[in-house]
């Protein structure tokens, strides 16, 4: 049998379907988190039955991308599991009288019902069974209460006995049965509903998001920075007398010796995990010495915030400015989640409503965002150069961002819907669940970037071992030399850059840069290509077409950058660069949209 | 004390009343109504972000993010 667990976006489906398959889903409090389904299985009765979490969605007539995929699921279904938030049980229960029509077996959950006795909202589970003659049973998907009572009832389960009801009478009918089951005590304003309305209010919500966003930053940043240091020593203390002694049985020098562990230096001294390029010093050191622990800080601050529920209300403050780019403010979240990682960023993409939207959003994500394995080096890298080196790579990402964007919105056709949003209330996340959240997250993490990091820094280094690197530098040299003003030597970390941008950014490390090198050098690396695996979802995304279109545009937007940054970075100090870059963004927001409006009217005066 | 219609971004912020309309598309009134924003609901205006920014107003329990542009066309009566 195949059993659907189906009902309103962030309701707790995810949760209820990871305790009821003991498979790991992503859980989080806002509208859209889970955007493909994900099966598991459940044994009752000595047979497998298939358990599907589908995407959730308000009506049957959907809107985006991930609601198709569920209502086409809910078709092949046997029996539907309808989760329903006990606090919104009237709207909720739109979606279960709809439901009504494919006649499938259903159970019903209240779920979250722990939420709606401490908002001092009581429901009949009988009565509200015997008035649609299914059962209904009181769960909470994030303690786990009640789900063992789900297995018996599905197997059980009977078709709703509702009349069939047009849409304006479907409300009224709704309302009765609201009445008969629900009963309300009032109560007073709790202190996390006051939070709830301080940011979303005019004046201090925006002010509250600054504060978030830059206070998140800067932890980051200097906590990071404390803990890799920390990591490091901790490297020369336990791993380098490994090295030094697996160094001794190869030999001290050689292929072999370069390949793995590269250039360790004099004996006497510490060695230099950064300079070194072999697999096993830099390869090991960037991933787990540098990227990890800056993961692990990200995960941690963001798994919080996307549990608390700020999320959607970010998207709220930022509605406003994701206009003048020609989307609305819910993009703000696939674009927050790929500052972690590009690829779950472009999956969230799924929820928005039009074609345009979903291009806007994903082109000028994975050309301008960095995910935090590469930010981390590029902190490391321009940060050792001095603050303002950071503030200038980040400025001149946020200007290309700005700049792209607002070029998109006037040439990519289509229509941006308005914003509509449920904003859920903030929830305090539970300790358990975050640390089990931020342990698949990096899971995932160290399966990914351990091997590639190595395999890159591998494949680097057999490719100067056999000169194929020198072929291809002197073939780019035009571009790389010529427009963008880096040695030829930085070609390596353009190759390895499309494989992983982390191991990338490590690799510019020997190359003796200067200081507006370095800058000039990571910001080519973030725009000229994203990753293999986030290309990969791209394209699965967006379609080949408009994926090939995504890669012109990032060609076009690195030698740009690239060639102001070289030409800037002649004439004025970086302190001026950022401030000129700021300027640019000024001007722009004004001169597009006028060049855009001569152009239209040009192509009119021609059609008459 | 009279009653009066309104658009819900023209409410004051914590002001309460009935939807008696939505002047909007039919794709516009499926979407509100599958949020619980239809003819009939009892609406609490939250909050307008400024700039004519997205307005938030709450049905029931629900908190509901809405663009400016469809704001204006839900209609709804306030009591003054």
């Amino acid at each position: 049998m195949r059993l659907l667990l189906t009902g309103n976006p962030n309701v707790g489906k995810s949760a209820v379907f990871g305790h009821l398959t003991g498979v790991s889903v992503t859980t989080s409090n806002y509208p859209g988190t889970t955007v493909n389904y994900t099966k598991g299985f459940l044994t009752y009765g000595g047979e497998r039955h298939e358990v599907i979490d589908v995407p959730g969605i308000y009506q049957l007539d959907p809107e985006a991308e991930a609601e198709k995929v569920a209502v086409e699921m809910i078709a092949d279904g046997d029996v539907l599991i309808n989760v329903v938030d006990s606090t919104n049980l009237e709207r909720n229960l739109n979606l279960t009288l709809q439901l009504a029509g494919y006649g499938k077996p259903m159970v019903l959950l209240l779920n979250m019902s722990d939420d709606a006795k401490h908002k001092g909202i009581y429901i009949d589970a009988e009565k509200l069974s015997d008035i649609l003659g299914v059962d209904v049973i009181r769960t909470n998907g994030a303690t786990g209460e009640g789900i063992k009572e789900i297995p018996g009832a599905v197997f059980k389960a009977r078709k709703l006995r509702i009349p069939e009801l047009s849409e304006d009478k479907r409300w009224a009918y709704i309302g009765g049965i609201i009445k008969e089951v629900q009963n309300l005590k009032h109560r007073h304003h709790t202190f996390i509903e006051k939070l709830q309305d301080l940011s979303i209010h005019p004046v201090y919500g925006p002010f509250i998001a600054v504060v978030v966003l830059v206070a998140l930053f800067r932890l980051i940043i200097s906590a990071g920075e404390f803990l890799t240091e920390r990591i490091g020593a901790l490297f020369e203390f336990a791993y380098s007398p490994f090295i030094r002694w697996l160094s001794g049985i190869i030999g001290g020098d050689g292929i072999l010796h370069s390949l793995l562990l590269g250039d360790l230096g004099p004996a006497t001294a510490g060695i230099d995990y950064e300079a070194a390029m072999g697999v096993l010093t830099t390869g090991v050191f960037v991933a787990l010495g540098i990227v990890m622990p800056y993961i692990i800080l990200f995960y941690l601050v963001f798994g919080f915030l996307e549990d608390l529920g700020y999320l959607p209300r970010a998207a709220v403050i930022l509605d406003r400015l994701l206009h003048k780019v020609g989307l609305h403010g819910y993009s703000v979240i696939p674009m927050l989640l790929a500052c972690g990682c590009n690829v779950p960023g472009v999956l969230a993409v799924r929820n928005l409503e039009t074609r345009r939207e979903r291009f806007i959003t994903a082109v000028i994500m994975c050309t301008t965002i960095p995910c935090m394995a590469q930010t981390s080096l590029i902190i490391r890298a321009a940060g050792e150069r001095g603050g303002i080196y950071i503030a200038l790579v980040f400025a001149t990402l946020l200007t290309v961002w700005a700049v792209l964007g607002m070029f998109l919105k006037e040439t990519v056709k289509g229509l941006t819907p308005t914003l509509l949003m449920e904003v859920p209330p903030y929830r305090l996340p539970g300790l358990r669940l975050q640390l089990k959240k931020l342990g698949m997250r990096l899971r995932c993490f160290l399966k990914e970037a351990i091997p590639y990091v190595m395999g890159g820094i591998l494949l680097i280094n057999l490719m100067y071992v056999s000169g194929i690197i020198s072929w291809i530098g002197n073939f780019f040299s035009p571009i790389v030399k010529g427009v963008l003003g880096l040695p030829e030597e930085t070609v390596s970390a353009l190759i390895i850059g499309l494989l992983r941008k982390d191991a990338a950014v490590a690799l510019l490390e020997p190359l003796k840069l200067t200081d507006i090198q370095i800058v000039k050098a990571v910001v080519v690396l973030t725009l000229y290509f994203p990753c293999v695996a986030t290309f990969t979802v791209l394209i699965k995304e967006l379609g080949i077409k408009d994926a090939g279109k995504a890669v012109l545009i990032m060609f076009a937007a690195t030698l740009s950058a690239g060639a102001f940054l070289n030409l800037a970075g002649r004439l004025m100090s970086p302190y001026f660069m950022v401030l000129s870059e700021i300027l640019l963004i000024a001007v722009m927001s004004f001169v597009i949209p006028v060049l855009s409006g001569i152009y239209t009217k040009y192509r009119r005066s021609l059609k008459q | 004390m009279q009653r009066k219609t309104v658009a819900l971004s023209m409410m004051r912020n914590r002001q309460q009343g009935i939807v008696v309309g939505i002047a909007g598309g039919a794709g516009s009134i499926s979407r509100l109504s599958a949020l619980g924003i239809h003819t009939g609901s009892h609406i609490v205006k939250k909050s307008t972000l400024i700039g004519a920014g997205p307005v938030i107003a709450a049905v029931g329990n629900t908190e509901i993010a809405i663009g400016h542009g469809m704001a204006s066309k839900v209609m709804v009566e306030v009591v003054e």
